[in-house]
């Protein structure tokens, strides 16, 4: 089936620290249909979110699809509280890089 | 905390290991933390990398050490990192240092806490902390 990259698709894929031991995730889009394309095929559901950072859902804190911003969040719990020995992305600023090659199938 | 490269990239943990047992045999395995980063091989998403099939062949590793004093921490780092160079293993041709230094010193960082607690509290009313009241004044 033919596909895009969400890194294509996307105007904006960021990730930030959401307190000192969550990092939250926003995937924004340029205009309603895509981001509607996307989000109804699926590829950032929970269950979705959840393959792409091998993590549990009980490791979702929050999950939003917010019309009005045409964007898609979710916040996930750290490995380590920011800071921690041994952390390596203390502002959480490029832990989205797995979201980037993430197939949309085209509708 | 001090930085070192090395080459041969796959097989930098070779090094890491050495190290860390160096240190150890001169200070035991407790009191201190030792934080090897290899800067190449993962270093930002570990194992949520979705590309480590890609390997460097040349690698920036980042020695931490963290203790209760500066000088100890001072002391674990700079052992690590100078093993490292010295360090003896079997695939190792070279017998003059095993990596490459930017510097040989250990570059302070400031003191720092652990984050232990989380500053924060359930209430079944959110303004329960904040008694908001209205009076009259100058009037």
């Amino acid at each position: 089936m033919p596909s895009r990259k969400l890194s294509e698709l996307a105007k904006t894929i960021r990730s930030k620290n959401a307190g000192v031991d969550k990092i939250t995730f926003d995937i924004i889009f340029p205009d309603r249909a895509t981001y509607d394309w996307v989000r109804e095929s699926g590829v950032l559901s929970c269950a979705a979110v959840c393959r792409i950072f091998d993590i549990d859902a009980a490791e979702i804190t929050d999950h939003v699809e917010f019309d009005l911003a045409l964007a898609i969040k979710f916040t996930i719990y750290r490995r380590m509280p920011s800071g921690s020995p041994g952390d390596v992305d203390i502002f959480g600023s490029q832990q989205y890089g797995p979201l980037l090659d993430v197939n949309v199938p085209e509708g | 905390m001090s930085l070192c490269t090395i080459r041969r990239a796959h097989r930098a943990g070779d090094w890491a290991g050495w190290a860390r047992q160096q240190v150890a045999e001169r200070f035991g395995r407790a009191g201190y933390e030792l934080h090897f980063t290899v800067y190449g091989r993962n270093a930002i998403l570990g194992e949520r990398e979705p590309l480590k099939e890609r390997q460097a062949h040349e690698l920036g590793i980042v020695v931490q050490g963290i203790a209760p004093t500066k000088a100890v921490a001072k002391e674990v780092c700079m052992i690590a990192t100078r093993q490292m160079f010295y360090a003896r293993l079997p695939q190792v041709k070279g017998t003059a240092g095993g990596v490459a230094f930017v510097l040989d010193e250990v570059m302070p960082a400031s003191p720092a806490y652990r984050w232990t607690l989380n500053h924060t509290m359930r209430l079944d009313d959110p303004l329960a902390l904040f008694p908001t009241f209205v009076t009259e004044a100058g009037v």
